[in-house]
């Protein structure tokens, strides 16, 4: 074969690179729980940068220049993750996705590591007796989240004296809509989860591990 | 199903931790994380060139779509713009009259000069929606010399303070945060009070019933703490309450600056008077410990 003629491409080499793409694909694609700590970690701060960066813009479209919606992607994500990794795994993350919401607002620090920490417990103890495959328990666990970090949230700025403001109608508004579509994602996010048999042992301290 | 004894530890130990972690934060006092600790900070340093990133991509969509899509009106805007300026020139000759004449006044009178602040020009690039914990994201961080408590302000008056800052990046602590309080004075009858933020778009201050007091009144800083200079504007009254032990009124005041609409601001560095005796005397050290940053730093 002379240099620069291009060889075709053999089968077993189409194979090999069609196996790459998916592979690619598989770690490219969005959810809680891989499998692998690093991936993990790297989505989370993907998460955060979605979180803070690009949904406060994309909710306060021009020419509207105050913001009509929050949506909370962390909480979901969370949850998911509480339920489908072991605990230590779940402590890290709670951990790490509480501190990027901390630092990044002017929020009492430990407010979101409190919230969270109650949330990964309460799954942890509760999550050998409900079936995760199907979509309910899916759904009642991400909105007993979602209401229990809002809760919290309003406890601390209203029953401690951090405000003074009422409770108006845009705030109720605002927390009715960010309850709805946090738990939207929530489920969203499952999806996969759901699809998969996942009968919980609870000998087995993950309930998924990571293979979808 | 029995469970082994160390699952029943687990069990437990669980369970307690579940139940004393939110004792153990409101035992806590309930401020935000500040400081510039790296280790505190780390995440948001990795998090920050996204967020650069998708902030100059969404600018520049925004400025495009705003001077060659939404030109409706423009002509009608700039006819208006124009007949605005014309009414501020005349305004900032008189202004620059006043000045010199405050001057040689001031000299008379034997006042020292006001130093001129070294200010630096930063552009928000982030704002956190969650209320009532109001701050926003600046482009300049402790490589530019921003320090924590530094005051931050804009064209309409004040903005807050700086709370945190990581390596090219800081983050704000809004006038309207429901932590942040500052000493203000009404500019006409000239009574001081401390202004706390409220909610979103308001502050508050507590006054005696007997202080006369108008809707519409401006406050200024008082410059005594807090690092920022006397007699900036900070908003003006809109509301008045009297409370029911016949004692207080409660004062509901709009701020000049829109925080929606912030897209730079300027930083201060203005050193506070009252804090920099303080550290004088207690060591730097007493700061860190002070802001949470157990490095000191």
């Amino acid at each position: 074969m002379l240099p620069g003629h291009a060889q075709p491409l053999r089968p077993s080499q189409l194979r090999r690179a069609g196996d790459a793409f998916l592979r690619l694909r598989e770690v490219m694609t969005p959810r809680p729980v891989t499998g692998k700590l690093w991936l993990d970690l790297v989505w989370l701060l993907v998460v955060g940068a979605l979180h803070h960066a690009v949904l406060p813009t994309l909710t306060r479209l021009p020419p509207v220049t105050r913001s009509t919606f929050l949506i909370d992607l962390m909480t979901p994500w969370l949850t998911i993750t509480f339920v489908a990794a072991p605990l230590s795994r779940a402590a890290l993350f709670a951990l790490v996705g509480a501190m990027i919401l901390e630092t990044h607002s002017t929020a009492p620090s430990g407010l979101y590591i409190t919230a969270y920490w109650v949330v990964a417990v309460v799954i942890r103890l509760t999550r050998s007796t409900l079936s995760w495959r199907h979509a309910f328990p899916w759904l009642v666990t991400l909105a007993l989240a979602e209401l229990w970090v809002m809760g919290f949230e309003l406890f601390v700025s209203g029953v401690a004296g951090l405000s003074d403001g009422p409770l108006d109608f845009t705030m109720v508004a605002q927390m009715g809509l960010r309850f709805v579509l946090s738990t939207g994602i929530g489920m969203l996010l499952a999806r996969r989860l759901m699809a998969e048999p996942l009968t919980p042992d609870p000998e087995k301290d993950a309930v998924y591990d990571g293979s979808y | 199903m029995m469970m082994s004894r160390g699952k029943r530890l687990l069990f437990t130990a669980l369970l307690v931790s579940a139940v004393l972690s939110p004792f153990i934060f409101f035992s806590a006092p309930l401020s935000a994380w500040k400081g510039s600790n790296p280790a505190v900070m780390m995440l948001q340093d990795a998090l920050y060139p996204i967020e650069r990133v998708w902030h100059g991509v969404t600018s520049g969509l925004g400025k495009v779509m705003s001077t060659y899509v939404f030109v409706t009106g423009a002509a009608d805007e700039n006819a208006k713009l124009r007949s605005q300026l014309a009414g501020v020139q005349a305004r900032i000759m008189d202004y620059e009259e006043q000045v010199l004449e405050n001057e040689r006044l001031r000299r008379l009178l034997g006042f020292s000069n006001r130093s001129e602040k070294k200010l630096i020009a930063a552009e928000v690039i982030g704002v956190s929606e969650n209320a009532p914990f109001q701050s926003i994201r600046i482009t300049r961080g402790h490589t530019a010399g921003v320090k924590p408590g530094m005051p931050v302000v804009a064209a309409d008056g004040i903005v807050g303070k700086v709370i945190r800052t990581g390596a090219y990046f800081s983050d704000v602590q809004l006038l309207v945060d429901s932590d942040f309080h500052l000493d203000v004075l009404l500019q006409r009858t000239r009574v001081r009070g401390v202004l706390s933020g409220a909610d979103r778009q308001h502050c508050t201050l507590s006054l005696n019933k007997r202080v006369e007091i108008r809707i519409g009144d401006t406050l200024i800083t008082s410059g005594i703490v807090g690092g920022f200079p006397k007699g900036m504007p900070i908003g003006r009254v809109m509301r008045i309450t009297y409370e029911s032990d016949n004692v207080a009124q409660t004062i509901t005041v709009e701020p000049w600056v829109d925080y929606r609409r912030l897209e730079e601001v300027m930083v201060i560095f203005n050193e506070d008077q009252e804090l920099a005796k303080i550290v004088e005397t207690a060591g730097p050290e007493w700061l860190g410990r002070a802001l949470g940053d157990p490095a000191g730093g």
